[in-house]
């Protein structure tokens, strides 16, 4: 007796084309007994609260670009563009979690910020075609047609911060310029896209939307926990690889963890009447939404008290609190996966969270 | 049960098991089929669990945390459940009953990452583990006949061994070696991505004496090496978690034969596309006809039909798709999934069908899945 659904969904599997998509189409048809409980509003409310994050970023990217014109242009100073970089930073670091919906085709996400960069992808290429020279790059359409690694914040952080340093008149001034202007250009098409979420993979449907959203989010908490803390301090203060942490030649690793978390708080614990609490308070757990509120406080006031030190010198002189931090941050993610998700109705990859 | 079947089943290396006394034994209803798993509920108990092939299924034991694989002994009298990374339990049960017959520990310096196998013999258990103070892989040696004590380890050929499969017919074992440290204080966060080096380690499962090294690549060193499947006739099947350029689509899939060829697999772009550059498990069919492998984060598994090379039969949508064993003929598959689905799939007739959905106690299937086929009764 076989399921005719169940070969329907795999001759629907067999259909599936178009690069990146597949997979986020392959888990919207794919099969499974739960189904998210009537979630209108929750992801309206937060891809609203996304175009407003997004709108941040084509606003100070757009500041960010004069102040490195300025700069590269002799009239400003280098403090100035990389002030403007910050800026942006702060209010990319805001939606970094939103990996999902608009942020795949075309890559939009991975341009617009290449990490993790575990293989050092963006140093040899950026020292690659800083000795090269390829004219085609210093156009914002020829940047937008680079490698990913080139094309966005990172790149434009070693070129302000690091190496190969932008100097008025050089090529990396010119990359940094054609930079800035493509991430305007993402930055936009990101807006574009939030605004109109239904027409996104993974967000067809409200009940989609919210498994996507709900489960980016999670999978970004991982992310630090894993990628921005515990690879970087190590189990010891000895086995420390301060250089691994996102954006240690702005000094700013710490300071993106604050933020990340802080619009994680928001997607999770607003508290408008279409907001999570509210939802899990309709699904009899309220009490849930209490427990991650409490767990998510404890990190945020850990992450907040770390905030502006680098990460070189915090994880010599606070290896203790950043490993309690990665650890607080797993216990937000198990409250999620054993009491948020469920109370939803929602699945997470209890098979596919991490590594075996 | 047809003799066919049966001897499908062998050639697989399926344990046959004596006949069960039928629900008395074991708690579930009679048929030629058992499988093994890691299983958790609703509210997050762990268990041991067993299923038969018409989706009735019970829990065998609690758990402490979280279960991985089940491997079985050569006679099929003793099987053994490893805890997932970090975790230091296992335990020892019989197949044919589902009793309990022992836990186990590792030392405190040491876990488990999930996986066993015996020595060909069955005298010897070996368990991958992280001696993670000196960040190194080792085989934890447990004597099978003597209450499984722990006897000694021998190094595991590199970091991060995890997979490790009996190879059929010979004393030797064949280990995944994914490559990357992880250490209990910092979680599951990888250490060493930067320097992983990923492998496959052959050695002598009488004495852990190293009989070979395959590797991949240099291009391929971030396709951290998990899972595997052997043959009867050593050709074998490896499946790979992508560490590198999240936007680069590797072929996650090698194959080669014992005891020097290994070659990538290549795959379609869309089929690759499906699998999200992450391999959850793998396994022949009875028959070794074909091969499956699931990617839990694609949602989908791929089936490939055995041959130089072997090539792309089917893809299944399934959500958060994981375990898989063999079924009993060619081209049968089992598959569980972490929403407590369990399947069967023919690739014969490509046909999927839904055993068991909302088995009371079983809200999730955990990564792996082992079968045992049961003698008939006469």
């Amino acid at each position: 007796m076989t399921d005719a659904s169940v070969t329907d969904r795999v001759t629907q599997c067999h259909r599936r084309r178009g690069a990146l998509l597949a997979a986020a189409i392959c888990a919207s048809l794919a099969l499974g007994t739960a189904h998210a409980r009537s979630a209108d509003g929750y992801a309206a409310r937060v891809a609203e609260r996304l175009v407003a994050d997004h709108q941040a970023v084509v606003e100070t990217a757009g500041m960010l670009v004069d102040a490195v014109a300025g700069f590269c242009g002799g009239d400003g100073a280098r403090e100035d563009a990389q002030a403007a970089y910050h800026a942006t930073a702060d209010a990319y670091m805001r939606v970094q979690w939103a990996a999902v919906g608009p942020a795949v085709p075309f890559d939009r996400g991975y341009r617009l910020n290449f990490w993790p960069d575990d293989s050092n992808a963006i140093s040899r290429q950026l020292g690659r075609v800083a000795s090269e020279r390829p004219a085609d790059l210093l156009d914002p359409d020829g940047i937008a047609a680079a490698s990913v690694a080139l094309q966005g914040l990172p790149a434009l952080e070693r070129l302000l911060f690091g190496q190969p340093a932008a100097a008025p008149g050089n090529y990396g001034c010119g990359l940094a310029e054609a930079i800035t202007v493509n991430i305007v250009t993402i930055a936009e098409d990101l807006v574009e896209g939030w605004a109109d979420p239904a027409r996104q993979p993974g967000l067809s449907t409200d009940q989609a939307a919210v498994q996507t959203l709900l489960s980016a989010s999670l999978t970004h908490l991982e992310l630090i926990g894993d990628r921005k803390i515990a690879r970087v301090v190590g189990p010891t203060a000895e086995d420390a690889r301060p250089r691994r942490s996102e954006a240690w030649r702005s000094g700013r690793s710490l300071r993106n963890i604050a933020i990340n978390l802080a619009a994680l708080e928001a997607v999770w614990l607003d508290d408008g009447p279409d907001d999570l609490p509210a939802l899990l308070q309709a699904a009899d757990a309220a009490s849930t939404a209490e427990s991650l509120a409490a767990a998510m406080a404890k990190a945020r006031g850990l992450a907040e008290s770390l905030r502006d030190r680098t990460m070189e010198e915090a994880s010599e002189t606070a290896h203790a609190e950043l490993l309690a931090l990665s650890n607080d941050l797993y216990g937000v993610a198990r409250i999620l996966v054993h009491d948020v998700f469920p109370a939803l109705g929602l699945t997470v990859g209890f098979n596919s969270v991490d590594g075996d | 049960m047809d003799r066919r079947a049966v001897l499908a089943g062998l050639a697989a290396g399926l344990p046959m098991l004596p006949a069960l006394a039928g629900a008395t034994a074991t708690g579930v209803s009679s048929s030629d089929i058992r499988l093994f798993a890691g299983s958790q509920d609703a509210d997050g108990n762990n268990s041991l669990s067993l299923a038969d092939d018409r989706g009735t299924a019970r829990r065998l034991a609690g758990l402490p945390d979280r279960g991985h694989a089940v491997s079985l002994s050569p006679d099929g009298r003793l099987a053994v459940l490893c805890a997932r990374r970090a975790g230091r339990f296992a335990v020892v049960f019989d197949p044919r009953t589902g009793a309990i017959r022992q836990r186990l520990a590792t030392p405190e310096t040491r876990h488990f990452y999930g996986h066993g196998a015996f020595s060909r013999d069955g005298r010897l258990f070996l368990a991958t583990e992280n001696a993670f103070e000196e960040g190194e892989g080792r085989i934890g040696v447990y004597d099978a006949v003597d209450g499984f004590r722990r006897i000694g380890e021998w190094p595991a050929g590199g970091i991060g061994p995890h997979e490790v499969v009996r190879v059929p017919g010979r004393d030797a074992v064949l280990v995944a070696i994914g490559g990357l440290r992880t250490h209990p204080a910092t979680g599951r966060a990888k250490l060493n991505v930067d320097s992983m080096t990923p492998s496959l380690a052959l050695m002598d499962g009488r004495d852990g004496a190293p009989l070979g090294i395959l590797s991949l690549d240099a291009d391929l060193r971030r396709l951290s090496l998990r899972h595997l499947a052997v043959r009867r006739d050593g050709v074998f099947m490896i499946g790979g978690q992508w560490e590198g350029d999240p936007t680069a689509r590797p072929p996650l899939l090698a194959w080669g034969r014992l005891p020097d060829r290994l070659a990538p697999l290549p795959l379609v772009d869309d089929v690759l596309d499906s699998l999200a550059n992450y391999i959850g498990s793998l396994s022949f069919c009875g028959s070794g006809d074909f091969a499956a492998a699931s990617a839990p984060r694609g949602n989908c598994c791929v089936v490939l039909r055995m041959g130089d090379p072997p090539r792309i039969h089917d893809v299944l949508a399934i959500e958060d798709v994981c375990g898989l064993a063999p079924g009993q003929t060619a081209g049968a598959f089992y598959l569980s999934n972490g929403l407590g689905d369990l399947f069967r799939y023919r690739a014969t007739e490509r046909a999927i069908e839904r055993l068991a959905t909302d088995v009371p106690g079983i809200a999730r299937w955990d990564n792996h899945l082992t079968a045992v086929t049961v003698e008939p009764r006469r």
